[in-house]
């Protein structure tokens, strides 16, 4: 399906990440957003409640990030796509809506401008510490997908493909951004709405009576969709449900339940590798990076690569899942990993993981930072000449 | 620095074409022309008696000064409406200026009035005049949609103020344009600061 | 050409932001350039300083930041004092003459060309437009950005009703900008 021009701004724009990720959502169809002010974040939402009197759609400023996250969740069930948008401390107030909307299989967009934490911290200045938080911080075994954009294009590109996997995995996407990434001002190339592939909500075909809220097939583990004022009697819970929905608080619902919301995307990791490669072939040291750290990495990688080094750059686009079978393929020929993040340590862990049941000795080196500021290029170039050693 | 853009040719509706121009001291005499032909009603609604050639050498004195800008339409020579900005130098009321339109019978419902008037508010603008007014009968309704489209609001009301040749008294309308409006929000762009640095 | 960078230096309300915003937008839209312009604010409101770093380039900008600029563009001594050291070798500085002093701090080879920006803003009626006489200054003197792409840039940059003062401001800064670079 493509776009609906109403939304798409089509033209060279020179804007900033946060306005450019605005403009993403609306060309993708958000037509619903329910948000709470915070910096670094707050330019998105206000751009989208000045731009909806013209492209329809409605803004509603909720009283704090709790009734936000839920908030949205109405408005997937009455047939809107949406977002909510918010930073570090937003996000924990969102952890166990975010679990609502993994157990109720709500499709649904979460940006995070993530900046310098924990708590109130650095409320105008980045970070990237927020990536173990939206997989592990709600309760429960649940699964999301993250991308992270680097630039204020793929602030627009990539709000546009998380709208896509959310309805095509019916689970919580995030674009996972910072606030350099937010407000870094570059040009944005936005096309025409027929050449803007959206993808449509999984509406089901079946009638009222035969249809089952979150019935799925073995092949196929996303449940179809309906919507409010369709004429279908649906229950949507939090609780253990079965496939009418209604609660099913039994060991056999779970047991068929939760593998279910988790293999829809684990079954499917193989489809959500997104990485950008330079030079990892046949590199002796790799740096792995995402957000705007990868382009600091790139400054210390060619100057490493300037003194003759094999360095290669993997750039994680989708960050989770993380493309575990992708590292371990990496590390049967390079000899060591970098992994620079504006945070203590936290994508480098899952690269541990992947490399635990690799049988190659292959060096896996943390490059953390607490925020406030990006890397110095030199303090990534010294590990990577470390690791080459 | 001279208005720019001027002299420049404007397309009627009905493809008549119109040179509107920055009155220069020789068209003196075309212009006293114009306003001796207008009909008594249309010479009752302006403030001055523009009969008298008295009034015209006032009014080239005060273009050559430059507290009056005037901008004239002609065709072949013949001016057929006459748009002009009033502004003063000194004085508390230096930051505003007056639009004042007349056009000729013949030439009513055409937009030339509407051009004159545009020009006059961008004239007025480019001088660093802050806030433009016009005064407009209560039935003057031609004139009064010309300025509402330009963004000039009612501001005040001056209750029969105007008589007119059957001796009726009137309204006067003041309109009101604070174009000082458009540069705040430049104003608003340079500001470079960044508001709400917490929470 | 490679990479240029540039910084734009001054005190919150001089309108540095826009001035590196119409730099980039100038490279970026109407030059089919690239550019990446980050700003910092100063830790209170207007007055405090206020700088932003514009990259332009012919290639994909990886590296966003710039620490040693081969242009400055400085509209105020705190400006100045902050980032003249940090200027490249043989680099040029772009200043407002009357609120800044040049000193000692300049490194090696370094060319500095100075404007009555603000006088001529206020010659041309609004003090408000000193940032578009120093963009017409860099693209004058530098030559990196045709006189076409930048005044379409501030066409697109000014609120409506202001392009005239404004295009006149940024004709006056290039033109003065373009007589200095052949003579200086």
């Amino acid at each position: 399906m493509k776009a609906d021009p109403k939304g798409v701004l089509t033209g060279v724009h020179f804007m900033d990440g946060d306005h450019a990720a605005c403009e993403g959502a609306l060309a993708a169809g958000c037509r619903f957003v329910a948000g709470y002010p915070i910096t670094p974040s707050t330019e998105i939402v206000e751009r989208f409640a000045a731009r909806i009197p013209k492209v329809g759609g409605v803004f509603i400023q909720m009283e704090d990030e709790l009734a936000a996250s839920i908030a949205i969740q109405g408005g997937v069930w009455g047939g809107q796509k949406v977002m909510s948008v918010t930073s570090g401390p937003g996000l924990s107030l969102m952890m166990e809506h975010l679990g609502y909307a993994a157990m109720t299989e709500t499709p649904s967009v979460w940006v995070d401008v993530q900046r310098g934490g924990p708590s109130t911290g650095l409320p105008t200045l980045p970070a990237q510490a927020d990536m173990m938080q939206i997989k592990w911080g709600s309760h429960g075994d649940y699964e999301i997908i993250a991308l992270s954009p680097n630039s204020p294009q793929e602030c627009f590109d990539l709000m546009i493909k998380a709208f896509n996997l959310s309805e095509e995995y019916r689970c919580p996407v995030f674009l996972m951004m910072d606030e350099v990434v937010g407000h870094m001002t570059e040009r944005v190339n936005i096309p025409s709405a027929d050449q803007i592939d959206v993808t449509e909500r999984k509406w089901t075909k079946k009638k009222p009576g035969e249809y089952k809220a979150f019935a799925t097939t073995p092949e196929d583990l996303v449940p179809e969709m309906v919507k409010a004022g369709d004429g279908y009697r649906i229950h949507v819970t939090g609780l253990t449900h079965d496939e009418r929905g209604y609660p099913a608080m039994d060991v056999p619902n779970q047991a068929k339940l939760i593998p279910r919301l988790l293999n829809k995307i684990r079954n499917n990791v193989h489809k959500l590798v997104d990485v950008r490669m330079d030079g990892c072939e046949d590199a002796d040291v790799i740096v792995m990076s995402f957000g705007i750290t990868s382009r600091v990495a790139t400054a210390a990688i060619d100057a490493a690569r300037a003194k003759g080094l094999k360095v290669g750059h993997l750039r994680l686009i989708i960050c989770w899942p993380f493309p575990v079978a992708l590292i371990q393929q990496l590390a049967r020929t390079a000899k060591a990993f970098v992994v620079p993040e504006l945070n203590m340590g936290q994508m480098v862990l899952e690269v541990r993981k992947a490399l635990a049941d690799v049988d190659r000795k292959v060096k896996v080196i943390s490059v953390p930072h607490p925020g406030g500021t990006v890397h110095d290029p030199e303090t990534i170039l010294e590990q990577i000449l470390e690791a080459a050693r | 620095m001279a208005p720019q853009g001027y002299p420049h040719t404007l397309a009627l509706r009905d493809g008549t074409k119109i040179q509107i121009a920055i009155l220069k001291q020789e068209e003196g005499k075309a212009l006293h022309a114009f306003y001796r032909a207008l009909p008594e009603e249309d010479r009752m609604v302006l403030k001055e008696d523009v009969r008298l050639a008295a009034w015209s050498e006032r009014f080239l004195a005060k273009v050559a000064e430059g507290s009056i800008i005037c901008l004239v339409a002609t065709v072949e020579g013949e001016v057929v409406a006459e748009g002009s900005l009033y502004r003063t130098f000194h004085g508390w009321t230096r930051h505003v200026g007056e639009v004042r339109l007349t056009v000729g019978p013949a030439w009513r419902r055409k937009g030339l009035g509407r051009a004159l008037a545009t020009g006059l508010v961008k004239i007025a603008t480019d001088l660093g005049i802050e806030k433009i007014i016009a005064r407009v009968v209560e039935n003057q309704v031609a004139a009064f949609h010309i300025f509402q489209r330009l963004g000039f609001m009612k501001e005040a009301v001056l209750h029969r103020h105007v008589t007119d040749l059957s001796g009726t008294k009137r309204d006067l309308l003041i309109l009101a344009n604070d174009v000082s409006q458009i540069w705040s929000t430049m104003e608003a762009m340079v500001m470079d600061f960044e508001p709400g640095g917490g929470a | 050409m490679a990479k240029t960078e540039i910084r734009v230096g001054g005190l919150g309300g001089q309108g540095v932001i826009l001035n590196a915003s119409i730099i980039g937008k100038a490279a970026s839209i109407y030059e089919g350039k690239h550019a990446t312009l980050i700003q910092a604010f100063g830790p209170e409101a207007r007055g405090s300083a206020c700088s932003a770093q514009v990259t332009i380039s012919t290639e994909d900008i990886a590296y966003p930041y710039v620490k040693h600029p081969d242009v400055l563009v400085l509209m105020s001594q705190d400006a100045y004092n902050q980032f003249a050291p940090s200027l490249k070798p043989g680099g040029l500085v772009l200043f407002e003459e009357e609120l800044v002093t040049l000193d000692g701090r300049l490194p090696e080879g370094a060319r500095a060309i100075g404007i009555p920006a603000t006088r001529f803003a206020e010659e041309l009626g609004r003090r408000l437009v000193l940032n578009i006489v120093m963009v017409g200054f860099f693209a004058g003197v530098t030559g990196l950005l045709s006189f076409e792409s930048v005044q379409k840039a501030v066409k697109d940059s000014v609120p409506k009703g202001t392009e005239d003062l404004n295009m006149r401001a940024l004709e006056k800064g290039f033109e003065y900008g373009r007589e200095a670079a052949a003579t200086k």
